[in-house]
């Protein structure tokens, strides 16, 4: 089964994504802030990023720009709140391959997870 | 009246006696205190669940907001009022109430009626609905999210206890000295907060967040630090009813 970095500074917002891709099967791994999702990406092989835009240390914009430079194969999605219009469009614009927005249905992001793996 | 109290905090004691004889013709349960302490340790050593408390204003030595602060940290419901002579009250002291109430205790007497009987008909209310009714936050959607698995709810509660509760203190420090940093601070922690607010249904938290955020200039200090206040409360009441509902967290 795919592995998937989820990139998320909201304990909460982070440990709902975490179970719901597990029950379905999912490894999952989580990083509280871009530094530390740099470095999971060093150490192992994921199928998946799921990331929050606004981070501390590296916002998401940042670890986009990174990960698509090192990591191109890796898809990404963007969780995003209201009012993040502009930077979701930055993303796209670096090559993300979707977006959620928070909180996020449940449904929608297996979905979702499902047709970008 | 069972378990609802009015709690009077005022200095001056024409005012007192005043609210005094108003409580007795009215047959009010009434406590009256000269400082905000004697309150405190009122509230600690009983256990009224609903309680309507006027603050007189200014007061000494702890300023309203801070009096508000310590009410919610005591538990149960309290619903604060400032009390003053004057409406051109610090805007601060006004946030951290529901209302402002005008004196002489005696030309407010009708208002003061009326606040008594919307807590007594929201005690009663309580009091007839069902149990599981909440309406500072509800699970619908954690539950939906784990699919009724009640060992992932009780981790999102404490998680929101603590990760939220960790930095709605650090909103409470860095308001203390709004400086341009700690005021980028605030937005962005306000921003990472929402989507917990969000979680819990709780709307007001998640608007409070997202204004903080958003909306409130940067310039306007006074704004943002009510903001923040407005913020702890919505974190102190949704608290409050997560100890009553789960008293094992």
């Amino acid at each position: 089964m795919s592995t998937i970095l989820v990139v998320e500074d909201n304990e909460m917002v982070a440990n709902a994504v975490a179970f719901k891709l597990k029950r379905e099967g999912y490894e999952v791994v989580l990083a509280l802030d871009g530094r530390e999702a740099k470095k999971e990406l060093g150490q192992k092989k994921f199928e998946l990023i799921i990331t929050d835009i606004m981070l501390p240390y590296m916002n998401g914009i940042e670890l986009i720009e990174y990960a698509k430079t090192n990591y191109p194969s890796i898809p990404i999605i963007v969780l995003s709140v209201a009012n993040q219009e502009k930077m979701v469009m930055n993303a796209f614009q670096l090559g993300v391959e979707d977006f959620i927005s928070k909180p996020f249905n449940p449904n929608e992001l297996i979905l979702r997870v499902k047709r970008v793996l | 009246m069972q378990d609802f109290k009015i709690i009077l905090i005022e200095s001056v004691e024409e005012d007192k006696a005043e609210f005094s004889a108003l409580a007795k013709k009215n047959n009010w349960e009434c406590e009256v205190f000269s400082n905000c302490f004697e309150a405190f340790q009122f509230l600690k050593d009983n256990a009224e669940s609903y309680c309507l408390i006027f603050v007189s204003v200014p007061t000494f030595p702890l300023d309203t907001v801070k009096i508000q602060d310590y009410l919610h940290q005591l538990g149960g419901l309290r619903f604060t009022y400032v009390v003053n002579y004057s409406e051109t009250i610090h805007k601060e002291e006004y946030l951290a109430s529901t209302k402002f109430i005008k004196k002489p205790f005696l030309q407010a007497k009708d208002d003061i009626k009326q606040l008594v009987q919307e807590i007594e008909q929201l005690k009663n209310n309580e009091s007839t609905a069902a149990p599981t009714v909440n309406p500072v936050y509800d699970l619908d959607y954690l539950n939906d999210i784990s699919d009724g698995d009640q060992v992932f709810v009780e981790q999102s509660l404490i998680s929101f206890r603590d990760f939220v509760g960790k930095r709605i203190q650090d909103l409470l420090t860095w308001r203390e000295n709004l400086n341009e940093e700690h005021i980028n601070k605030i937005k962005e922690t306000a921003h990472q907060l929402k989507p917990s607010f969000q979680m819990l249904n709780n709307e007001t938290g998640s608007t409070l967040a997202n204004e903080l955020c958003y909306e409130v200039s940067a310039e306007n200090k006074e704004e943002i630090s009510a903001y923040v206040m407005k913020l702890k409360v919505q974190y102190d009441l949704i608290m409050e009813q997560i100890k009553k509902n789960h008293p094992k967290l």
